[in-house]
């Protein structure tokens, strides 16, 4: 039998009469008013089961303990080191160039500045991933 | 009730009219729903997978650009939070046969069926398609009940329009397969 012939073969009206008969479960009586009751709710919802902020935690963990066992003006440095980088150096190059500097002229040491500028970076992280999911709720 | 398109309540809801949001709901709560119960097979949580995509899609309303039709984004938005609350679930039932020949003949099917009284032919019918899989189900149900288009039914079901037409064509087969044995058990 040929394939293709059968593939487009869907089109049935005794079946699609027969199909219509099955019976249909109705939405229950007040369905509306309870999705409309959770409305006000959802961006309470969306801070707390944010999945993003679980990451945003966990990279600014990750980013304050860096921060502490190498220190800003060493983590940038090795940065700059990497060839990728590289490539983002030149792009950006002015921005990251005074923000190197600024670092090595400051010689930050103090873990409280480091924590600041982390939570800097991540506040602009978590912005971005909020975006995304917002954008894509069927990912969630 | 007649309702006017869905990009005016939309745009009221964008434009801070939350109440406009129940139009919509009420609007298309009864497809959402049934998407949710056909893949979950569930009244109870199905009616709360059905909320909780109506959520999901007021949050993200601000983000629908309207490319795709509001219904069609909504009911994908309902078909993927079914999805995702029912993968624990372990399939139950057997893959369909992928043969392409047709071991029914419609001349013996047709008269047989036409005899039944209608209550007869509701039950032959909803035995039959609840021996489906959940997703083979929806998909029947989008195409020959509420006669969605294929292009609609891959916009809700994230498949290709090909991938939809080869799906129907064997769940086709298969239904008239099983009514053929059923029949022939009846007689």
């Amino acid at each position: 039998m040929d394939n293709n012939k059968n593939i487009h073969n869907i089109d049935d009206d005794f079946l699609k009469r027969l199909i219509k008969l099955s019976a249909e479960e109705q939405v229950s009586a007040g369905f509306t008013q309870k999705v409309m009751q959770q409305l006000p709710d959802v961006q309470e919802q969306a801070v707390a089961t944010e999945p993003s902020r679980r990451w945003v935690w966990f990279v600014a963990g990750v980013a304050v303990l860096a921060a502490i066992f190498f220190g800003g003006e060493e983590i940038i440095s090795r940065l700059a080191s990497v060839e990728s980088f590289q490539v983002y150096r030149q792009l950006f190059g002015s921005v990251i160039g005074s923000f190197s500097k600024g670092f090595s002229t400051i010689h930050i040491s103090s873990i409280g500045v480091l924590i600041i500028i982390a939570t800097g970076l991540l506040y602009l992280t978590n912005l971005l991933l909020r975006r995304w999911f917002d954008r894509n709720p069927s990912a969630t | 009730m007649n309702y006017r398109d869905d990009s005016f309540y939309i745009a009221q809801v964008l434009d801070g009219n939350q109440a406009a949001f129940a139009t919509l709901v009420e609007k298309h709560q009864q497809l959402v729903f049934t998407i949710a119960v056909k893949i979950l097979r569930n009244r109870e949580q199905a009616e709360e997978i059905a909320q909780d995509a109506f959520v999901k899609a007021y949050a993200a309303l601000s983000s629908f650009k309207g490319e795709a039709k509001f219904s069609s984004w909504l009911y994908r938005i309902a078909y993927n939070t079914a999805i995702s609350a029912g993968r624990r679930r372990k399939p139950e039932y057997a893959a369909i046969d992928e043969s392409l020949t047709e071991n029914y003949t419609t001349d013996e099917i047709y008269p047989q069926v036409e005899a039944m009284s209608q209550q007869e032919q509701i039950e032959l019918i909803e035995n039959l398609m609840q021996r489906l899989p959940e997703e083979d189900n929806l998909l029947l149900t989008l195409y020959y009940k509420k006669e969605k288009s294929i292009a609609e039914v891959a916009e809700i079901t994230g498949y290709s329009q090909a991938n939809v037409k080869i799906k129907l064509f064997r769940l086709r087969r298969r239904l008239y397969e099983d009514m053929q044995q059923t029949l022939e058990k009846m007689v």
